[in-house]
């Protein structure tokens, strides 16, 4: 593949995820901020991939699993602002004049809620109901095999539905 | 039950996205990236630094006499490489070979590269000398004085590039150089805590290159938080500018203390205008600090506080000052081209202050 190709593909792969990336980044770090950086880092990364010539197979995996592995280095790094306390703080997520008040209200207890399990389940569920990735999917970014991403899935809607009441 | 959380979680998830300057600023950003890889850097010290500048700026029919022009000065170059300060080949290694790197690199990038490389080169002389047991003030002072000066144009490239809108690429720059630094850092640290090595010297310089790492991720702060608005941790900052405020505060009560007599000694007098000369510093470090600054901002909040503590030293020498009136001739030439005048020298009286007990600071006043 010539350095021009490359770019093309790589900037084609950039505009399919970044909706995606960004989306996942957020709800994962709940900044923003820090969103925006991770997910930016993120194709940085999977550009040198692209230009070492390195072979992908799996380009939109690639861009997940590092995204990934640039979150938990962040939560290594330090100790996240709680979606709770961005919450009580006015943090609006969204567009909040397409919404109404009351599915707002039950939108914010279900991002409480995910905020509220662990790392390893949030990861697993947001990659399936936010982003609607299938668990053969899932495995492969989170390096898993898809039936141990399947349990996961359980466990952590068992969880949500404990928190929400449901 | 599973699938009403399921919508709620892809509704929640729709209302998340990136604006549209989100998504092209990062674009744009992806597309800087990959334009800058398209010309690979190389070390200075690696040959296709040498063959890319030379290809890139040298004219085709010139190439070859400037790799005769290379080759030829490579022998005594070469072997002036491993010089150590002190060595007599050292002199060829600073003031040519170094000095040669600097031709080639014209890029703000390729100049804070090389710069970086020639920090690490001191450190680790100092290193060799420490682990010799051939290290001494001297040596550490003019090692100092050289990183300071490659510190500067490093500084400088990333402020250039900075400018040129290419902020990821001076906080890339900044952060490089400051990981060398971290490095040499914890090795001096070693050779100072290590019996083998003893040496007061090691440990100022471990200081000072903790001082100048920490300038560095501050500096490096500012342009994050210049370029992506977001808030980040300054703490270091805000704990050296108290430090500072603190160290002024508690002089200055001891200069208050000591002027309660009729009159006002000299040792007070200097005290007094050194720590004016910290307010300043501490004033010109505030400012910085608004300005985002954060590295400028670090080394004068650490310079006050050095000062203040001069200030404090200068008090404490107070009664046991002698006064010292030593004459010293000091010509003062005047242009033969413009002035018929001769050459005059006048003898002026040089008054040193000498502390000869507890003294820890020397003055000097006209």
């Amino acid at each position: 593949m010539s350095k021009e190709e490359k770019k093309q593909a790589f900037i084609a792969l950039y505009d399919s995820l970044s909706s995606a990336i960004f989306r996942h980044c957020f709800f994962r770090l709940s900044s923003r901020e820090r969103a925006l950086e991770i997910s930016q880092e993120a194709f940085m990364k999977v550009w040198e991939y692209f230009d070492k010539g390195t072979d992908i197979k799996n380009p939109s995996a690639l861009v997940y699993r590092v995204a990934n592995n640039l979150i938990v280095d962040e939560y290594r790094r330090k100790k996240m602002v709680s979606l709770d306390l961005l919450q009580e703080e006015g943090f609006d997520v969204g567009d909040g004049e397409q919404e109404k008040v009351m599915e707002r209200m039950e939108l914010d207890k279900v991002r409480i809620a995910v905020s509220k399990i662990p790392e390893k389940y949030r990861q697993v569920v947001t990659l399936r109901f936010v982003e609607g990735l299938s668990p053969k999917e899932i495995g492969v970014i989170v390096n898993r095999t898809e039936n141990a991403v399947s349990v996961q899935l359980n466990r952590a809607i068992k969880m949500l539905q404990d928190i929400l009441h449901i | 039950m599973t699938i009403k959380l399921e919508d709620k979680m892809l509704k929640l998830g729709q209302s998340i996205d990136l604006t549209f300057d989100e998504r092209e600023a990062i674009r744009a950003r992806l597309l800087s990236k990959i334009a800058r890889s398209e010309r690979k850097i190389f070390s200075p010290f690696s040959p296709m630094f040498y063959w890319q500048s030379i290809s890139m700026y040298v004219k085709p029919q010139y190439v070859s006499v400037a790799l005769l022009v290379i080759l030829i000065g490579g022998g005594v170059s070469f072997a002036a490489e491993n010089a150590l300060p002190g060595e007599p080949l050292y002199q060829v290694k600073t003031s040519v070979n170094e000095n040669v790197l600097g031709l080639f690199a014209f890029t703000p990038q390729s100049k804070a590269q090389l710069h970086t490389e020639l920090v690490v080169r001191r450190l680790e002389e100092v290193e060799k000398l420490a682990i010799a047991g051939k290290l001494d003030a001297t040596t550490t002072a003019a090692a100092e004085v050289k990183i300071d000066s490659n510190l500067a144009v490093i500084k400088d490239s990333v402020k250039q590039l900075e400018n040129s809108n290419n902020s990821a690429a001076a906080a890339d720059t900044s952060s490089k150089a400051e990981s060398s630094l971290k490095v040499h850092e914890a090795i001096l640290d070693t050779l100072a805590s290590s019996t083998t090595a003893v040496n007061s010297a090691v440990q100022d310089m471990a200081k000072n290159v903790n001082i100048q790492a920490t300038a560095l991720s501050l500096d490096r702060a500012g342009i994050d938080s210049r370029s992506s608005s977001s808030t980040l941790s300054i703490n270091a900052l805000i704990t050296q500018q108290s430090v500072a405020q603190d160290a002024i505060g508690s002089v200055q009560d001891e200069v208050n203390a000591s002027t309660t007599g009729t009159s006002t000694p000299k040792s007070v007098v200097n005290a007094k205008a050194k720590l004016a000369e910290a307010f300043d510093i501490l004033k010109q470090g505030g400012e910085k600090f608004n300005a985002k600054d954060y590295g400028e901002a670090f080394l004068l909040f650490k310079k006050a506080e050095k000062t203040a503590l001069d200030a404090r030293a200068v008090l404490q020498a107070g009664d046991v000052v002698e006064e010292i009136v030593i004459p010293v001739e000091i010509p003062v030439a005047t242009s033969t081209a413009t002035s018929t005048e001769a050459s005059v020298a006048t003898t002026t009286p040089l008054v040193i202050s000498i502390a000869t007990s507890t003294a820890t600071s020397t003055e000097v006043s006209e």
